[in-house]
Parts: C-alpha cells; sequence; structure tokens
C-alpha cells in the first residue's frame, strides 16, 4: 500500500488532489484543502486559469486523437471522470483506462463509472506505468491490441526525471507502432525565483514535491518517444484561447511557459 | 400564452430568427470572454454550441411559452459547468435584444414580464441543479473517503496483526522512554526473564539498554543493531538479536522508538551443539582408526595368548601367567568398545542386558574425571532381572544423569567460576526389581501392569523447583550457563527411555537434592550371553583348506596357527590382490577364505567382489575391527558367510569358521 495512504484519506491534511479540484471550481474538497489552495492563489493567482488550459489541452488532442481513428486510451494521473473526460467527449464505444495513484479518487471513479462496460478506473502511481500496463483490465479492454493513445497530463512535473524517463521507456517499449503519448509540462529553470521557491515549499509540505525542469530537458527524457507535428506549443494556442497565463508563468518560473505535444512510436 | 402577449412574442420570435446568427456570435463572443470563469469541464470547443443552444431554448421559450426546456438546459449549464456571471451576461445581451426592436412601451411591459419570467425559470432551475450537484457531490466524496478509510482500516489491522502475531518481539516507547506497546512474542519471551507482572521489568532493560548501549548510536544515525544478553531469572542467559530505530511521522519528525527482539538462545544452543558435534565426529574419526590398529593388536595377543593356553597345563606357573596376559587383552577389548561408544561408532542393537553392569562400567569411567569430592555409592540388586535394551543408549542415560548429578552438586558451591570451591557431595546409584499392577502403573504415562527393573540415580545438589522440574525434559532447556550446557542431556535421557518402553519420575526440592527413577520393562525370557570364554573351553576342530587374508603378520601368523591347531590346512596371503592370484590357482582346493576388511593395495571389500567373480558360491567370513551395521548388513545381503569381530576369542573364531564351512 502506499505510503502516503493515510495522507490521502485523510480529510484533516491538505492533499494535491483535492487542492487542484479546488482552484478548477470543483466541490470534492474540505476546508482544510481551500486554505491551502488560498495560500497558493496569494503567490501565483493565475494557478487556476493555468489548471484549466491543462485540462482543456487534454480534451483538444484526445479529440484530435479520436478523430484520427484512436479508440483505446490510457490515461495516468486522471483525476475524477468528470463531464469533460476522455469518454465522455469521444464516439461512443470508444474504450479507456483511467488511473490515478489517489485511492479516494479511485474509490470515488468507479463509483461513477459503474456501469460503464467501456471504462475501467485503476489505482497507480504514474512512476510506475506496469501497475496498469500489465493489469487484468487491459487484457480485457483492449485485448490484443496495443495501438493505443496514452495521457500524460499534467504530471510530469510532479515526477522527477528518473521516473519520467522510466515511463517513457516502459509505456514505448510496451506499445505498439503508430501509439501516441501526450503531456505538457512547464518550461522552467531548475533553479526557480523565490515566488515559484514559495509554491514548492507549499507542495513539499503536502507530499506532493515539484520538480521543475527546462523544455529541453523533459525533451531528452521523452525518447524513445518522437514528437509529432506540430510539436510542443503553448497550451492557450492548442486550445486557440487569449490569455496572459503564459506571461504569469514566465514571471514565475523564468521560462518560457507551458507546453503540450503529441508524441509517436 | 394571453391573447395580449401574442402579438409581440411573434415579433420577437421572428427579429430572433432572422438575426440568430448575429445573437449566436454575441453570445459566443461573451463566452469566449468569460471563458475562465465557468469550470474548466467546459472546454472552449463547446463555446459555440452554447451559445446556438441559449438562442434555441429561449426562442423555444418563447413559441411554446412552457419552461420544460428552459429548465433542462438550465440544469445541463449547472452540470456543465457555465459559470452564473456568464449566464446573466447572456441574458442580458437577449434582453437588451428584445428590448431593442420594441418600439410600443405598452409591449414593452408585457416582454419584460415574459423576460424576468424566462430568467426567473432558468435560475431557478440553474440554482437547483447547481446546489443539488454539489450537495451530490459532497456525498460522494464522503462515501468514498468512508469507502478509503474502511480499506486503510482493515490495511492498518493488518499491518497492526502483522506487528501483534510477529513472531519476533516488538515494543514500541514514546520519545520519553514510556512503553506504549509490547507485542505477545515479547511479552513470551519476556515472561521467562522477568517476574510478573513483566513490563515494568522490560521498562528497566530498555532504559538499562537505552543508557548504556544503544543511546549515543540512535542519536547519531538514527538505528541501532546488535546482539545482547539478558540473564533470566533462574540463572541462565537470554540471547537476543535487537534492532533499535526512531519511529518518524510523514514529515519525518522522530515520534517513538521501536525495539524488535530475535530470539537466539535456541539457535545459539544449536550452534554449541553442531560445534560439540563436530569435535565429536573429529575425535570419533580419530578413535576408529585407532581402534582399528589397536583391535588387531589386541587380536594378535588375545590369539597367541589362547593358543599357549592350549599347550600349557591348567594351574601351572605358565598357564598363570599367559591367563593374565588373556585377561589384559580382553580388558583392552572392553577399552576399545568404551572408546567406539562414545564416539557414536557402535550400533543401537539392543541386547538382554544387566544395567547393573552398564552401571560399573560407567562409573570406572566417569570416576577418572569426577572431582574427588564427590562420592559415588552404589546398591546395586545381585539379582536383578534383564533388559532389552541398547547397551550403548543405557550407558549414555547413565552418562546424563550422572553428569546432571555432579553439575547439581559442583552448582551449589560458587557463581564465581574463578574462585571454585568444590563441596563434598554424594551420588547414589541404586537397582531393584519392581512390579506394578493396574492400580499402581496407570500413575506414570504409557506404563502397562507388569515387571520393572528400576535405576534410581539421587544427589545431594542444589535441587530444582516445581517450575523447572516440569520443563528439564523439553529440548534445549538449561538452566546451566550456555557453554555448560546445551539443554540436550535429559531430552536424551527421556527419548531413549520412551524409545524402551520405559519411564521416568523426578523427586526434587531446591537445596535438598534431585532423585531419578527409571523403570525399565524386564525382558520376558532370560539368554544372556556368557561373555568371556575360559581359556579351557574347546575349540573347534575342523577339516579344509582355509586362505587367510590379512595384512597384519602377527594376527595372519596367530590365525593361521589357530586354524591349524584346528585341524586345517591353512594358505595365508598379506593383501587382497595376493588373495586373489591365490584363489585363482587353488580354487578347487579351497574351501573357505578368512577376509580381512582393512588392508594395502587391495581393501578386503575389493577383494570380496573380485573373488565373487570368480565364484559367486566362494565362502567368506569377514574379520573386523571396524564394525557397523551397515557394513555388515551390506555383506549379508551380498552373501557373506560369517563375520568375526576383532578381537576374538578362541572359542568364537573357531566356531565362527566351523559353522561358515558347513553352512
Amino acid at each position: 500500500m502506499d505510503s502516503d495512504f493515510s495522507n490521502i484519506a485523510d480529510a484533516n491534511m491538505p492533499n494535491a488532489g483535492r487542492i487542484y479540484d479546488y482552484l478548477l471550481g470543483g466541490n470534492h474538497n474540505f476546508e482544510i484543502d481551500r486554505i491551502a489552495a488560498k495560500q497558493l492563489l496569494q503567490i501565483a493567482p493565475f494557478m487556476p486559469q493555468l489548471f484549466k488550459l491543462i485540462r482543456w489541452f487534454l480534451g483538444e488532442v484526445v479529440l484530435r486523437l479520436s478523430d484520427e481513428g484512436f479508440t483505446c486510451f490510457i490515461d495516468f494521473a486522471s483525476g475524477l471522470p468528470t463531464v469533460d473526460h476522455i469518454h465522455q467527449i469521444t464516439p461512443e464505444g470508444t474504450r479507456v483506462i483511467y488511473s490515478d495513484r489517489d485511492p479516494v479518487v479511485v474509490t470515488y471513479a468507479n463509483e461513477i463509472l459503474k456501469d460503464n462496460p467501456n471504462t475501467r478506473y485503476l489505482q497507480c502511481e504514474a512512476g510506475n506505468p506496469e501497475a496498469v500496463l500489465e493489469s487484468q483490465a487491459v487484457k480485457e479492454l483492449f485485448g490484443d491490441n496495443r495501438k493505443v493513445a496514452i495521457g500524460f497530463n499534467g504530471i510530469a512535473y510532479f515526477l522527477p526525471d528518473s521516473e519520467i524517463k522510466h515511463f517513457m521507456e516502459t509505456t514505448y517499449k510496451w506499445a505498439d507502432k503508430g501509439s501516441k503519448l501526450f503531456l505538457c509540462d512547464a518550461d522552467a529553470n531548475t533553479a526557480p525565483p523565490e515566488n515559484a521557491t514559495k509554491i514548492m515549499e507549499i507542495y513539499k509540505k503536502i507530499n506532493q514535491p515539484l520538480y521543475p525542469r527546462p523544455l529541453k530537458v523533459l525533451k531528452e527524457l521523452i525518447e524513445p518517444w518522437e514528437i509529432e507535428e506540430p510539436g510542443f506549443m503553448l497550451l492557450e494556442e492548442w486550445v486557440d484561447i487569449e490569455t496572459k497565463v503564459t506571461e504569469d508563468v514566465r514571471k514565475q518560473w523564468k521560462g518560457q511557459g507551458f507546453y503540450g505535444a503529441i508524441l509517436k512510436k | 400564452m394571453s391573447e395580449k402577449e401574442k402579438p409581440i412574442i411573434l415579433h420577437i420570435s421572428e427579429k430572433i430568427e432572422i438575426n440568430r446568427e448575429k445573437l449566436i456570435e454575441k453570445i459566443f463572443n461573451l463566452i469566449r470572454k468569460n471563458v475562465f470563469e465557468n469550470s474548466y469541464t467546459i472546454h472552449p470547443r463547446m463555446m459555440k454550441k452554447i451559445a446556438e443552444g441559449e438562442i434555441e431554448t429561449f426562442l423555444q421559450y418563447l413559441k411554446k411559452r412552457n419552461t420544460i426546456h428552459t429548465e433542462a438546459t438550465a440544469r445541463e449549464m449547472a452540470e456543465r459547468g457555465l459559470s452564473l456571471k456568464t449566464i446573466l451576461g447572456i441574458h442580458e445581451i437577449i434582453k437588451k435584444y428584445t428590448i431593442d426592436n420594441i418600439e410600443n412601451l405598452k409591449e414593452m411591459s408585457n416582454l419584460l414580464e415574459v423576460l424576468k419570467n424566462y430568467t426567473i425559470s432558468y435560475l431557478t432551475s440553474y440554482f437547483d441543479t447547481s446546489k443539488s450537484l454539489i450537495l451530490k457531490q459532497q456525498e460522494q466524496l464522503r462515501k468514498a473517503l468512508t469507502k478509503t478509510i474502511d480499506t486503510q482500516r482493515r490495511e492498518l489491522l493488518i499491518k497492526n496483526q502483522a506487528i501483534e502475531t510477529s513472531p519476533n518481539g516488538v515494543l514500541i516507547t514514546d520519545m520519553y522512554g514510556n512503553i506504549t506497546f509490547v507485542n505477545k512474542a515479547l511479552k513470551k519471551m519476556f515472561k521467562d526473564i522477568s517476574t510478573l507482572p513483566n513490563i515494568p521489568k522490560i521498562k528497566e532493560i530498555i532504559e538499562n539498554l537505552n543508557t548504556k548501549t544503544i543511546g549515543s548510536s540512535l542519536t547519531s544515525q538514527g538505528f541501532w543493531q546488535g546482539e545482547i544478553t539478558i540473564p533470566e531469572r533462574q540463572g541462565g542467559e537470554k540471547y537476543f538479536f535487537l534492532s533499535v530505530s526512531f519511529i518518524e511521522d510523514q514529515q519525518n519528525n522522530n515520534i517513538g522508538i521501536m525495539y524488535s527482539f530475535i530470539d537466539l538462545t535456541e539457535q545459539k544452543n544449536l550452534e554449541a551443539q553442531v560445534r560439540q558435534a563436530q569435535k565429536l565426529e573429529a575425535l570419533g574419526q580419530l578413535a576408529s582408526g585407532i581402534s582399528h590398529d589397536f583391535n588387531n593388536i589386541l587380536a594378535a595377543i588375545s590369539g597367541y595368548a589362547e593358543l599357549q593356553l592350549l599347550d600349557f597345563e591348567e594351574g601351572s606357573q605358565e598357564y598363570n601367567d599367559m591367563f593374565q596376559i588373556k585377561l589384559a587383552a580382553e580388558r583392552g577389548k572392553e577399552l576399545t568398545k568404551q572408546l567406539l561408544f562414545f564416539t557414536k561408532r557402535d550400533t543401537l542393537k539392543r541386547t538382554s542386558l544387566n544395567i547393573n553392569d552398564n552401571i560399573k562400567e560407567t562409573i570406572t569411567i566417569l570416576k577418572r574425571t569426577f572431582p574427588p569430592e564427590i562420592t559415588i555409592e552404589t546398591n546395586l540388586a545381585e539379582n536383578l532381572k534383564p533388559i532389552n535394551a541398547n547397551h550403548s543408549q543405557i550407558n549414555q542415560i547413565l552418562m546424563n544423569l550422572f553428569v546432571n548429578s555432579r553439575d547439581a552438586i559442583v552448582g551449589t558451591t560458587t557463581e564465581n567460576e574463578d574462585t571454585v570451591m568444590i563441596k563434598r557431595g554424594t551420588i547414589r546409584v541404586s537397582t531393584f526389581n519392581t512390579y506394578f499392577d493396574n492400580i499402581n502403573a496407570p500413575i506414570f504415562k504409557n506404563a502397562k501392569p507388569g515387571e520393572y527393573v528400576c535405576l534410581k540415580v539421587s544427589d545431594s545438589g542444589m535441587g530444582m523447583s516445581k517450575e523447572v522440574v516440569e520443563h528439564i525434559f523439553e529440548p534445549f532447556y538449561t538452566t546451566k550457563r550456555a557453554e555448560k550446557g546445551t539443554g540436550l542431556g535429559l531430552s536424551v535421557v527421556y527419548g531413549i527411555v520412551q524409545s524402551h518402553n520405559g519411564f521416568i519420575r523426578v523427586r526434587s526440592e531446591v537445596g535438598k537434592g534431585t532423585t531419578f527413577e527409571i523403570f525399565f520393562p524386564v525382558e520376558k525370557t532370560n539368554h544372556l550371553e556368557k561373555k568371556l570364554h575360559s581359556a579351557t573351553d574347546n575349540i573347534y576342530p575342523g577339516k579344509g583348506t582355509i586362505l587367510v587374508v590379512e595384512d597384519e603378520i602377527q594376527v595372519r601368523n596367530m590365525e593361521k596357527r589357530i586354524l591349524e591347531k584346528c585341524g586345517y590346512t591353512v594358505l595365508a596371503v598379506k593383501n587382497g590382490r595376493e588373495a586373489i592370484q591365490h584363489y585363482e590357482q587353488h580354487k578347487e582346493e579351497i574351501d573357505l577364505i578368512v577376509l580381512d576388511m582393512i588392508m594395502p593395495e587391495m581393501g578386503g571389500r575389493e577383494c570380496f567382489y573380485k573373488l565373487k567373480e570368480i565364484n559367486s558360491n566362494v565362502k567368506i567370513v569377514i574379520t573386523t575391527g571396524y564394525k557397523t551395521d551397515a557394513i555388515i548388513t551390506g555383506f549379508i545381503k551380498e552373501g557373506v558367510s560369517g563375520v568375526i569381530e576383532k578381537p576374538f576369542n578362541l572359542y568364537n573364531f573357531t566356531k565362527e569358521i566351523y559353522r561358515a564351512l558347513h553352512s
């Protein structure tokens, strides 16, 4: 069992997943999460907008991949399967395997999805994708099909380099040629400025340390996956929204903003 | 729709239909402008569709004037996450558009009423849905949390039970050293160490460990591991492998200390036992080798002496001198036997024996090793009945009981090994015949009515408490120091007695000594063999040609002379190779081969098989000073005609040759 188990299920301790939910305007959070979220907002008021962009990027890419003919999706660090999630926006019959490290989310999600035969929700650390790839659920839902679309959205900055590298190598080895993977991450200085340091401290306190990295480093970590056209683009460009989020992110992390990309095998 | 409203509603509907795309564009721009106000669940791709839906909903309301469609749209927008600010903005756009298209103030009033009702209907449904959505989501979250906490509780229960039922002793203290948890295994481990209640004793031990051994290491490294020794209240010691570590919370703050004890006492005892067994094994190999050579020498001395006795007149000085030589050789033979017994080279064969003989034999050996301050007194029944038992095992019982008694006496003197002042003490050994009937037999577990021989060993030692007596036959239970006792002695005694269908009674009192009474069932028929034949016993004469194969020249010549004396024609060779050559040349003449087992060049075993290849019916008698059941059983299966154990006496030797020739 996960070592953070007690923290995740504890309503008296702030939890990263529930803070994220609050910042996105959700109702799956407690007072303790809202207090922590407000601390974050004081330092980085653009966070709700950024999180929405990350989520919209996922929607955008899923729709594009669905249009390309992908009918099997595996998503890591999925959060709750709400009205905009993969199985809701793709054509009927699309098979989706979601996963998350948070057992409360997994329990909740399974309750929501219990009547949907084309979805499964598994507990899995994104740094250890084998738990999903080698699961019975994959055999049941995908059969022998390994040409899949893999979601690695909004999770890279929570994982150290070694785990990202492991994730990329493992999924690449497992997937068939033609498979695709989408992800996003901030282009950030590894030695962030003071404001960003404060954010990192808050996340560290809730047992969810952040691992900022330059885009250049991320590009090395994603190998052997290849970057597909149009390559790494700012998230607002992907969803065609005008915003000053990128400007704020740049100020905060001294990088070039928040990028997303689709990768292919 | 009232008749008054009809014209204006129709007018507005037509206007909106005409300018539908313009209105949609306005609403789309509003949603786009407010995109971050809405929930993340409203994807930018949906904005156009929402704008279209809002216009269509308003038109439906105008045309049908019922709220079903309006409420449905409002519910959907609440579920989708369209913000109130955006909804109000959309309604404002619609309102402004309609008002801008009305010129008649009277109609305006009717229209405002329609718009007001539409907005109320929309917002009521929107708020109701939002409210129930929040409640539903909170309830779902609560359920998920409860379910997860249940799972967590089960996990914690498993972890708790894993610690509680672990065979390792686990103890937890807070940072001030107060014991907060002790598992079952530790309580059991310490029950033997401390007096009840045991927690204060454990606390004392922990405090002692912390201050003396562990404290600094724990502070500098966060853990400590090592072996510790804790004295038992009955005088022994227990050995533990102890791991001590800080318990940390999720922020890495120390919140307690965990002590994990692994009881090494049994392992240490086993290691000591293995070491002892290895020593005995080495000694055994050495003793066996010596016994073999020594038996050959004794065979020669004894054999020649017996030959000479045949030539001398009984009662003459020469006869008496030679008889003494023979007796000395016999004593030597007994010594060899004892040596083999104590190195466990003897077999477990049971014979009819008189336990008094074993007592005398054992005391003879022990007297040389026991302190002179310890007196051994005997009172052995003259008419003691025989028992069917293994000679070596009975000796082992006696040895273990005597050593136990000795330690009980020595143990009463001083606890300091450096200043041993041995007190005088007595071990009393007695034997007697006894009988258990149907009434008193059940006093002892598994005892059946009948005749028994009792072996009684008492000492004037320190004695034992009732609690100790309850455990003395348990393997590895010992009250002696680790290097003094293995805790196996009395359990071995118990095992042997059980295997002989006997039983034991122990009586002991602290400070007054201990008495062991061991009862063996009497053998039903007495066929004690005469052990030592006198020199005047007849030899077995015979006829035929015998090939003697023996490397020791003295033994070879002695066997040759004995057999010739019996009337045989004897050929003698010094090893297996010569034996094969002789047998190939004279196989028609040779009736029997006397074959030694251990010889240079070609030993008895190889020679035996080669002879059998030449003639499968060849009669071979094996002579050996290195007898074991396995060897004998192997040869009997292969068709050996007889086995003679060296050293032998004249009578047995010639009898076995005669029997083999005529079998």
